[in-house]
């Protein structure tokens, strides 16, 4: 006899099922299952997943949930066809957008009129009418049985029998039983399965505990009382339906009604809205050729040829609409100031340049189109905008505003769990203390494998026998990847024509004024569901803030596109490698390659750009190419024919774009195979599909006069870069930005300054290291000032005054009572302040740590003690006089005091830095400055320090790590090989600061010391330091 | 307390010491003292041993387990503390007419006037030493003219038996001491770190009325405390109010032993009384409030002979009545409450002998009575605590019926209808004998009987770390189908951990 489970919850019921889609399919698989049902809570999160998962394994998806009624019954809903889809993805969006977050209700009038194509079950135990016989109220039951079966029709609604060994679920079974027989209902069988195999059921109780905030302990009777649901054979349920075997019988009924598939949704987009009832068509064209003549002044042939051909394939893939609203987004910036830029391939369509989509010319840079548009991709083409990070919110609400809630919505993203999220949740639920909680969840951020994370652990000094510990691993490992909640894109925004509501449920954002729905951005593609990324970009925020600034100051107006890219003073800086803050070049690889590279023109910084990628790097392509540039090598190409292709980068193919023109110019591909090619070679490679493409291509080479082996060596490099690598488009947009803020680093320095700072989180850098590098730079930092500062920080002059945004007590309301107190006027003491803005204690006591009322000729420690008497006042107490006795008595902080105090109050200090505090001391042990470095002949041992600002671990280094230590004269940047690594590994992970006992390695003007010695530096007591950011 | 001389003796560390002085071995293991044996205890000390595997005060048992293998857990005991102090107040009031125990192993006494008897107040104090010194516990004597400088002279006493700090040399004594040295709320702590004052001496340079600007009462008192003026010493955060003194705890992890509650009761005593002395009175009845995990409270009233401000008279109180009363669910907050003082002794309960007890509220206070009540738990050895009674709505269930949503609907219960059934605790080892899997005869009081008719299996599994289990139950009818009177019905189980039958219930 076969069975179909139809009621299984995967991990995507959010911390109510303890097993992936996937694993759900795995064991269905291996029992034989015709049919499989995912039943998940309020929700279609996971059916995609689902659907491919099952498909894959022969068995038929059933796609369903669980719903929520608003009387807190559940009842389950499997859909029949593609109406009871759309209805069923209606009803949950319609309860999730009226309902409050994680607490969808679906209104017995909502079901009403959304039954259409939908067979229910009457549910689990908290169901109405199993409920309702639990209690001993048959007549209930027996009333609300006949009601559904009202509401559903006779042949769509069925009693669902569950019994997992429990004497209640003998008595409910045996209720509906009787019910059935009563009112002609069939019954069917479930097993309301939370996880694949029993195995998995330890983990359910963790996700239930997890998900009611409470421990294994605490938990009792919130856990299910044995570990009955599992997917279980057909046999097993045979045996427990034995006397009822129609309710098996009918799994498969059910299974026969229920066909619809993921691949009968039909998706579009919506018209946009033309002038004059123009077609789409007719517009884009238009449209296109008025921004060609803005653009280009007069038409060249290579130009109108360009424009024709991509405007026949978007034309043929009848993609004119979203080319139009692209452009209108795009065009809502531009009108509206926001700075805002194409990125990706869409740099590669010179239509896209031409509607202002995109800042990169393709036809001067001789960009592929075909790595943007190909006729033979199934999925739309990608344009993604990058937007000032602090006015995206504005183009978001614009589009909702244009389509309305019904038509558009941004892409969920869900939250898993990864190593910190699950240990400090799994800690917590397995009862361990707050504190070591904490301590487990630094020191297990990151963990490839369980060996790995047993070290770990064992690091930890927790005692790995204990079964807790045993258990915390395991259910650790166990986790990953779990999905916890659901949050949203950074900026996937999908547009339809008909409701999304009927494509895919959508609920409500936890931020205001935003809809999600509840797939993310890979599982869009499959339903081919047009995406638009519309990113925000902290360096587009930084560019713009700082334009704003310089006008304001200076009286200069900066228009991007006037610039001429080829200021040899810009360009001077970037090989310099002095490129803390600047876009993309700052990173420690980044600034090790410049000086050797040396960029002189913007096409070298579209090169830089692209260089130093997981791609070139693992093609080994970074060495030779800097080899060929410095003419330590010969250039040559694998053969004649790819010449013009490689030319400009110096016979090492770099972009992605590269490797398809390789595919056409050697292989005789067309550029849509080419582009089929990339697309092969990326990071889902199928090794099938892998083969088959690889002997097409040599074939293709042997056949062009390229010999076997050349051939072989140009598809490894291909298949390097084809993924990982830059398409030359993209790089070209962000060279862009590398050069104009290089440009504001080199002539406008404090407006770079202060708009960086005000542009954090963002880069790779602490905004205690930009202080710190600014002032290198010889800019004068100031402190916050209650009397000058502003919530952002500010020009003053030549100098820079941090704003309040910098103190950690004052969040989103400080903010807003701050700043409605300063357009006032300014404070004119510390009473008008802490009277005008009646803060939280803290914040006071904070802000005279900091040393913020020094106006007023208090020290620190004075405005701490008058704080103190302030805040104890009512506003009738002002008069009260200062009391010079006590600030006789306070001892004014001493140097360290102070940097502890910023610290602890802003994690920056505009004062020394801590390094400076020790210096004495450790050239007293003879170790060196990162500046006394330059002065040391290479090769030669030394011991140098400095607080640990970066550790990075690149995928591709191999196990190296880089640290990179920061003092008061710079950085001295670290190598630590793979086995130094694994020997002082808790020095080097843990310490905020180092010493470093290593050689010196000096070449093209980089230094590096190869650690060999790692010993944490003390630093003097209280005083904190920098916190490091950690990369892999 | 009536002079001008306090003398403070200190047994440092004394619930440790009590365990040491017993077992000696254990200076040389990891070990650590707790409240009880139960995971969720915490540890209240810690030896050196297990302190250098990480181990601190506060922790819980299963959190201190997964530090540090073969720890060694005492559980503290109250009983022998109290003789151990008992023992200790004994010989001291043969030195003092007032002697007064604040918290374990710290004794006042009043020492003024004792010169003339011990000729100087070092002889007094040497003769103390000596005198518990047999007890076998190392104790330091400060002796000073308040309690705050004498109970600060012993603990600073370092290798010195004893400190006497003359009348008048207070602010001295304390100018060099740290801040911490006071009794500081954390947040003033933390507050004076940042204004940069480390000494005593610094902070009693403020002017009070300025102290009292910024902190308050606190303030004032530590402005008193700092040079050494405070005539009582005790530091108190408020002032007790008329009607009634009280102080509790809401603990993270429940409690489920008398032991425990009596050293939180301690705890939360002795700042009452302390604050109760300062007015001169004594007291002669606390209540004792329980807050149970099931959501429900329990009173306990306890008296002594005469007011006392004693809090070891109390708990000796205590201890028999907890003995004698059975926790039914978990302690997770305690109350202790001092009713006015004036009728604390005329208002205890009576019952009148002759009064019919129809409505048992209307004799009795209601706070009194309680009903046994479901509880949250898989196992149904588990699921039963006892509630108040409420005369209104006898049937209300436990809050946390209505509070939580057991998975699945599964409710409190798991098997069948409890309310007929008399559960055994704990389940009791029986004899079952199967053939093919069928349950046929049951060995259940001295005869082995047919089983005539079973429902069942149900299972329960789980338990994790706690109480492991997987049970088969089943229900089982024994004897004769035709007459209910000789019908029996028993809910039994196989562990199959274990592969035993048990007994666990029989039904009405």
């Amino acid at each position: 006899m076969n069975y179909t489970e139809l009621h299984c919850h995967s991990n995507f019921s959010f911390l109510d099922g303890a097993s992936h889609p996937e694993a759900l399919v795995e064991r269905a698989y291996q029992l034989g299952y015709p049919a499989l049902a995912l039943t998940d809570h309020n929700g279609l999160y996971g059916i995609v997943r689902f659907s491919q998962a099952a498909l894959s394994k022969g068995i038929k998806p059933i796609f369903g949930a669980e719903i929520t009624l608003d009387d807190d019954h559940h009842l389950l809903l499997l859909v029949k066809n593609p109406t009871g889809y759309a209805n069923l993805s209606r009803l949950l969006s319609e309860a999730q957008l009226k309902s409050k977050k994680g607490e969808a209700r679906v209104t017995r009038d909502l079901l009403d009129g959304h039954r259409e194509g939908i067979i229910a079950l009457s549910g689990c135990m908290l169901g109405e009418i199993p409920k309702a016989l639990l209690d001993g109220n048959t007549n209930d039951a027996r009333r609300a049985a006949a009601r559904y079966r009202e509401l559903f029709g006779r042949d769509n609604f069925y009693l669902e029998l569950q019994h997992h060994n429990l004497p209640m679920h003998q008595t409910v079974c045996a209720g509906l039983a009787r019910l059935g027989r009563a009112l002609d209902i069939p019954l069917v069988a479930t097993n309301n399965a939370h996880y694949a195999a029993p195995e998995d059921r330890p983990l359910q109780d963790v996700l239930t505990c997890i998900r009611h905030h409470t421990t294994l302990d605490d938990a009792r009777d919130l856990l299910y009382p044995n570990a009955e649901r599992y997917l279980k054979s057909a046999e097993q349920m045979s045996r427990q339906f034995a006397r009822l075997p129609e309710a098996i019988e009918n799994t498969q009924a059910i299974t026969e009604q229920c066909w619809f598939m993921l691949r009968d949704l039909k998706t579009s987009l919506p018209d946009f809205p033309t002038p004059d009832g123009q077609s789409t068509r007719a517009c884009l064209r238009h449209l296109t050729y008025r921004g060609a003549k803005k653009r280009y002044g007069e038409l060249t042939a290579e130009v109108v040829n360009q424009l024709e051909h991509e405007l026949r394939l978007i034309n043929k893939l009848d993609l004119t609409g979203y080319f139009l609203i692209v452009r209108d987004i795009a065009r809502f910036c531009n009108e509206n100031g926001i700075l805002c830029q194409g990125r990706g391939s869409a740099a590669n369509s010179a239509v896209c340049y031409c509607l202002e989509i995109t800042a990169v010319d393709p036809i001067r840079l001789r960009l592929l189109f075909e790595r943007f548009i190909s006729e033979e991709r199934s999925e739309p083409p990608d344009i993604d905008i990058d937007i000032a990070n602090n006015r995206r919110e504005e183009v978001i609400q614009y589009v909702y505003n244009k389509y309305g809630r019904e038509h558009a919505a941004m892409v969920c993203e869900v939250i898993t769990y990864r190593g910190r999220s699950a240990v400090r949740d799994i800690a917590k639920v397995l009862g361990f203390s707050l504190e070591e909680t904490g301590k487990l969840a630094k020191l297990l951020d990151h963990y490839s494998n369980s060996k790995e994370l047993e070290e770990r652990v064992r690091e930890t000094r927790l005692n790995t026998d204990n079964k807790r510990v045993r258990l915390l691993i395991d259910l650790c490992r166990r986790i990953r990847r779990f999905p916890r909640h659901l949050g949203i894109h950074v900026g996937g925004m999908i547009i339809t024509k008909k409701p999304l509501t009927q494509i895919v449920p959508i609920e409500n954002a936890t931020m205001p004024d935003r809809s999600v729905i509840q797939w993310d951005k890979d599982d869009t593609g499959e339903v081919r569901l047009v995406k638009i990324d519309l990113l925000g970009l902290g360096m587009l925020s930084l560019i713009d803030t700082a334009f704003k600034m310089i006008e304001k100051h200076r009286g200069i107006r900066i228009d991007p596109a006037g610039l001429t890219y080829d200021d040899p003073k810009v360009y001077d800086l970037v090989c310099s490698a002095d490129t803390v803050g600047i876009f993309q070049i700052e990173s420690r690889a980044q600034m090790n390659t410049l000086p050797r590279h040396r960029p002189r023109c913007f096409y070298d910084l579209v090169v830089e750009v692209a260089l130093i990628r997981p791609g070139p790097i693992q093609g080994d392509m970074v060495h030779p190419y800097l080899r060929r540039r410095n003419g330590e090598e010969k250039v040559t190409y694998p053969h004649s024919s790819l010449e013009p292709i490689l030319k400009r980068t110096l016979g090492v193919p770099l972009f992605q774009e590269q490797g398809m023109q390789i595919a056409v110019a050697a292989a005789g591909f067309t550029p849509s195979q080419a582009d089929e090619l990339r697309r092969a070679m990326g990071h889902k490679r199928s090794k099938e599909k892998m083969d088959a493409l690889k002997e097409r291509l040599i074939v293709g080479m042997l056949a062009n006069g390229i010999d076997e082996q050349a051939a072989c060596r140009i598809f490894v490099q291909m298949a390097a870069f084809a993924d990982f690598g830059f398409a030359e488009s993209h790089a070209a947009s962000f060279a862009l930005l590398v050069y104009v803020s290089a440009f504001l680093k080199v002539y406008y320095p404090q407006e770079f300054y202060c708009a960086l700072l005000n542009s954090q989180p963002m880069g790779f850098y602490s905004p205690s290291t930009i202080v710190y590098e600014a002032r290198q730079r010889g800019i004068r930092m100031l402190g916050v000032d209650v009397s000058t500062s502003r919530w952002d920080c500010t020009v003053e002059g030549d100098k820079v005054r941090l704003g309040f945004r910098y103190v950690k007590s004052l969040g989103p309301a400080a903010k807003e009572k701050i700043e409605y107190e300063l357009e006032k006027g300014p404070f004119v003491s510390p009473a008008d302040f802490v009277f005008r803005t009646r803060l939280d204690q803290d914040c006071f006591e904070q802000l005279a740590l900091i040393g913020a009322f020094r106006c007023f000729g208090l020290t620190r420690r004075q405005a701490l003690w008058e704080i103190l008497s302030l805040s104890r006042k009512s506003d009738d107490e002002l008069s009260l006089t200062v009391p010079e006795e006590s600030f006789r008595l306070l001892r004014p902080m001493a140097l360290g005091e102070r940097l502890a105090a910023d610290f602890r109050g802003m994690e920056l200090s505009t004062g020394p830095h801590p390094m400076a505090l020790l210096r004495r001391r450790l050239e007293r042990e003879g170790i060196l400055s990162s500046n006394d470095l330059k002065t040391v002949p290479g090769r030669r041992t030394v011991r140098v320090a400095g607080v640990v600002v970066i550790r990075q671990r690149p995928v591709t280094a191999r196990g190296f790590l880089f640290v990179t230590l920061e003092d008061e004269t710079g950085f001295a940047n670290i190598v630590v090989k793979p086995n130094y690594m694994q020997r002082c590994r808790r020095a080097i992970v843990y310490s905020k600061a180092l010493v470093v006992r290593g050689t010196v390695e000096k070449k093209d003007g980089v230094i590096n010391v190869i650690g060999c010695e790692f010993t944490p530096l003390r630093m003097t007591r209280n005083l904190d330091t920098p916190r490091s950011r950690d990369f892999r | 307390m009536t002079g001008e001389r306090v003398a403070c003796l200190l047994a440092p560390d004394f619930p440790v010491a009590v365990c040491l002085r017993a077992d000696p071995s254990l200076r040389l293991k990891p070990a650590a003292l707790a409240e009880n044996d139960f995971d969720a205890a915490p540890i209240i000390a810690v030896n050196h041993a297990a302190s250098r595997a990480g181990l601190l005060p506060d922790m819980t048992l299963a959190q201190a387990g997964t530090l540090c293998p073969g720890l060694v857990v005492r559980v503290r005991e109250i009983t022998r503390e109290i003789e151990e102090s008992n023992a200790i107040f004994k010989k001291l009031q043969r030195f003092s007419p007032f002697v007064e125990e604040t918290s374990p192993g710290k004794f006042f006494l009043d020492a003024a006037g004792l010169t003339l008897l011990h000729r100087s107040e070092a002889a007094f104090a040497a003769r103390i030493i000596a005198a518990i010194r047999p007890l076998g516990y190392p104790v330091k004597v400060g002796i000073a003219k308040n309690r705050f400088v004498a109970e600060t002279a012993a603990r600073v006493s370092g290798a010195v038996p004893y400190t006497i700090i003359p009348s008048g040399r207070e602010r001295t004594f304390l100018e060099n001491l740290p801040v911490a040295d006071l009794p500081l709320s954390p947040e003033t702590r933390a507050m004076l770190h940042d204004l940069g004052l480390k000494t005593i001496g610094q902070l009693a340079a403020f002017p009070a009325n300025e102290m009292t600007r910024r902190f308050g009462r606190e303030g004032t008192a530590l402005s008193r405390l700092a040079r050494g003026d405070d005539t009582d010493a005790t530091f108190s955060p408020a002032e007790p109010s008329d009607d009634e003194l009280s102080n509790e705890i809401h603990l993270v992890s429940p409690i489920y032993t008398a032991g425990a509650v009596t050293s939180y009761v301690r705890q939360l005593l002795s700042p009452l009384l302390g604050a109760l002395g300062k007015f001169s009175r004594g007291c002669g009845c606390v209540t004792i409030m329980l807050e149970l995990d099931n959501h429900t409270q329990q009173n306990l009233p306890v008296t002594v002979e005469r007011p006392t401000l004693s809090v070891s008279r109390f708990l000796r109180q205590l201890l028999p009545l907890l003995a004698g009363f059975k926790l039914s669910a978990g302690v997770t907050g305690i109350k202790v409450t001092i009713p006015e003082a004036a009728t604390l002794l005329s208002e205890q309960l009576a019952f009148s002998s002759n009064e019919k007890i129809s409505s048992p509220e209307r004799t009795i206070d209601s706070d009194l009575i309680y009903v046994p009540q479901l509880c949250a738990a898989i196992l149904p050895e588990q699921k039963f605590s006892l509630a108040p009674f409420s005369p209104r709505n006898t049937d209300r269930r436990p809050r946390t019926m209505e509070d939580r949503q057991p998975a699945d609907g599964l409710r409190a219960c798991v098997m069948g209808n409890v309310s007929g059934l008399r559960l055994l605790q704990p389940p009791r080892r029986i004899e079952i004998t199967t053939t093919d899997s069928r349950l046929r005869e049951a060995g259940i009081g001295r005869h082995r009987q047919p089983i005539r008719r079973y429902h069942g299996p149900w299972e329960l599994s789980g338990g994790w770390w706690s109480v492991d289990f997987n049970r088969l139950y089943y229900e089982i009818q024994i004897g004769d189908d035709r007459s209910s009177s000789h019908r029996q019905l028993y809910l039994v189980f196989f562990e199959r951990t274990s592969s035993r039958w048990f007994l666990q219930g029989i039904f009405d």
